[in-house]
């Protein structure tokens, strides 16, 4: 799917980097940034003009804090500046915050390669279903024992 | 099957329902039944199966977009803004053919005989003007027909018939609850759910476990309106329009209804008129709809002269509880909300400091996305260097618990019509105000610690609680009680209007009180009830 373009090149790296520190690369898992989320919060955005105000703003906000904080771009900043940076957007921009790590994990966990790397099968629920073990009637045997106690009206 | 209402079956109806839910279902399959023709008006559409969430990779974005439950996310064609500024629940509705069945997750529970009693046995509400007792061949009749897996013999409720179809399986995580029931000596039991669990009716597959019940459920498993009672209708000359929205209830000098005015998928304005209209439109659009319907007879709205249209708004106040455990629990697998329960805390025991009960429902996950953000209890996945930690700790490892009690009327919490606010027919929308009492606060927080002493009791090694969950708002009652004091109540015994003898009201607005299970089982037993009563008067306006 293409891109339609919503941010720059600066404003692209930016976001990038940001999503790297949302949900960073481990051993075992891909970081957001590295994965291409920047990409699907770039289509979110084409489609919803007060979502693309905020983050926009939002990343105005960022290298803001960072220029305050430390007197370089974020981009700059080792991983517990950059941490701190955004801890301070979170602070005060709650809304643009909650709006960028809502709609990182949208991406993130909809990658068919981070749903490898946690477990889970990665196809949509149907139309093959899951199969459990039919309920096993024996489970009751303790409740069957107790009386009936619902309250009697007559 | 896709009938537009361009070409009229039944130009003179004998029965004209608006709402085409779970409750107009089921009394336009009964009238027919009978040899009434009926016309049914719906501002939503069918929804097609092949195109529901559950087939497609983005199956959970979807839950966040075209199939959340809250209208005003949503914001599709067939939906209509609601003002919940003032609400401590946001109201939650979904508008097809199916109305909020189509979202709905199944849990199929009655009310106790008690909660028909609840002003004589507690002193606080009001009884119903019937029993349990008359109410059950209607319940046992609706489960008939529309399909219910479960099993018979829990003590906390009264005998009841063999459910048409087994239990669904419970899962490790089912069991996992069971073991800390169990152990605290506390009640549970496997849920009747409107789901079937083999074979059952026409066209319709056994539950295959998919999960996401509240995203559609595809191969007719779940019991539905329009999988239930819509096809059986429709084959006895029931006429259903869609994309038909009702702006008014007209009436006629005598005081009783002539019929509706309505848009139909043109936007062109039109009348049909009927000897007798239904209305099952929810307990927001169904006051919504008669405090719009203002006459020089009505002035207050129709059907209101004791005022109480809109008043008495009921949800239940609930809480989420999760627990995270230290194994995988196969917690997506499943329906998500219908497996087991316990009233162990049901009935009113004064000394646990509030009056009136509530139920623990137990309710499955959902999928990666649900879980990061937050899942059952809306309280996201940290983002930074402790996320991967977390998610793993909390994916396929927890199981929550709906906390959900009884809620009581109070005439404060109300739906009334939004002085700006209007839908795309330019028809004002509802103004919801609601704030919980100080019982059901104290309610909750027993609830809470109830529910997370079972958690723990199971094996959970860490608990959560959001208490209340604003976005709980499934259940939708009171606005236009039932009572024999035309005074005090808004409709009588039948779901008759009191000051409108040719209107009924059949869906959750009548409720006198909550009980502290969900509705949708009471609601289609009085709808069926409420038919045979029609059916046996011929609406000639006599009294049973």
């Amino acid at each position: 799917m293409s891109t339609p373009a919503v941010l720059d090149g600066e404003q692209r790296a930016l976001l990038t980097a940001v999503l790297e520190r949302i949900v960073p690369r481990s051993p075992d898992m891909p970081g957001a940034g590295d994965l291409g989320v920047t990409a699907s919060i770039e289509r979110a955005l084409a489609t919803a003009s007060p979502l693309r105000r905020l983050f926009l703003d939002g990343l105005v906000e960022i290298e803001l804090a960072s220029a305050r904080q430390n007197e370089r771009g974020f981009r700059d900043l080792g991983p517990d500046e950059q941490d701190a940076v955004l801890r301070a957007v979170e602070e005060a921009q709650p809304t643009f915050f909650s709006a960028l790590v809502d709609h990182t994990y949208r991406g993130y966990y909809t990658d068919p390669r981070v749903h490898e790397a946690i477990g889970f099968e990665s196809r949509p629920p149907q139309p093959l279903g899951h199969q459990l073990p039919p309920f096993d009637p024996e489970l009751l045997a303790r409740q069957r024992q107790r009386a009936p106690f619902w309250r009697e009206t007559s | 099957m896709l009938d537009n209402g361009s070409t009229p079956r039944w130009d003179e109806p004998d029965a004209l329902i608006i709402g085409a839910g779970a409750s107009g279902a089921a009394v336009g399959w009964r009238l027919a039944e009978a040899g009434f023709r009926v016309v049914c008006l719906e501002q939503g559409e069918w929804v097609e199966p092949a195109a529901l969430p559950a087939y497609y990779p983005d199956w959970e974005l979807r839950r966040l977009a075209d199939f959340n439950p809250d209208p005003n996310v949503r914001q599709l064609p067939a939906d209509y803004p609601v003002n919940d500024v003032a609400s401590t629940f946001t109201p939650l509705m979904f508008n097809a053919v199916g109305g909020s069945t189509i979202h709905w997750s199944g849990h199929f529970p009655r009310y106790h005989p008690s909660d028909f009693r609840v002003r004589s046995l507690d002193g606080v509400g009001d009884d119903w003007p019937l029993s349990y007792e008359e109410l059950e061949p209607f319940y046992d009749l609706n489960d008939q027909m529309i399909g219910v897996s479960g099993l018979a013999g829990d003590p906390s409720q009264p005998p009841r018939s063999a459910r048409p179809t087994p239990p669904l399986p419970i899962g490790k995580l089912g069991e996992t609850m069971a073991r800390g029931f169990d152990k605290l000596g506390w009640h549970w039991w496997v849920s009747d759910s409107a789901v079937i669990s083999a074979p059952y009716g026409e066209a319709r597959q056994p539950c295959n476990l998919c999960g996401p019940c509240d995203l559609g459920c595809p191969i007719g498993a779940r019991s539905s309106a329009d999988v239930t009672y819509w096809p059986l209708a429709l084959r006895l000359g029931v006429e259903l329009r869609t994309r038909c929205r009702v702006r008014e209830i007209m009436v006629q000098n005598d005081g009783t209804a002539r019929g509706v005015l309505y848009y139909d998928p043109l936007g062109r304005l039109r009348e049909q008129r009927a000897p007798l209209v239904i209305l099952a439109c929810n307990g927001i659009g169904t006051p919504r709809l008669l405090l719009n319907s203002r006459s020089r007879l009505f002035p207050d709205g129709l059907a209101n002269r004791s005022g109480l249209v809109g008043k008495n708004l009921m949800f239940h106040p609930f809480s989420a509880v999760s627990g995270v455990f230290p194994e995988q629990l196969d917690s997506y697998k499943g329906p998500i909300g219908t497996i087991m329960f316990s009233h162990e805390f049901y009935e009113t025991d004064l000394r646990r400091g509030f009056v009136r009960g509530y139920g623990l429902q137990i309710v499955r996950q959902s999928g990666p996305v649900h879980t990061a953000l937050g899942g059952f209890l809306g309280q996201p996945v940290p983002w930074g260097r402790e996320h991967h930690r977390v998610f793993k700790e909390r994916f396929n490892r927890m199981i929550s618990i709906g906390v959900m009690g009884e809620d009581l009327p109070e005439t404060i919490n109300e739906v009334t019509l939004d002085p700006e606010l209007a839908d795309s027919d330019a028809i004002p929308a509802p103004l919801v105000r609601y704030r919980l009492s100080d019982n059901s606060r104290r309610m909750l927080d027993h609830g809470v610690a109830s529910a997370a002493e079972a958690l723990r009791a199971a094996g959970a090694t860490q608990v959560l609680a959001t208490s209340p969950l604003r976005p709980s708002g499934w259940h939708l009652l009171g606005t236009g009680r039932m009572g024999d004091y035309p005074m005090a109540s808004v409709v009588n015994r039948w779901g008759r209007a009191h000051d409108v003898l040719n209107l009924f009201v059949v869906d959750g607005s009548i409720f006198v009180t909550s009980a502290a299970v969900n509705p949708t089982t009471t609601i289609q037993a009085l709808a069926l009830r409420t038919a045979d009563y029609i059916k046996r008067n011929q609406h000639r306006g006599d009294e049973a």
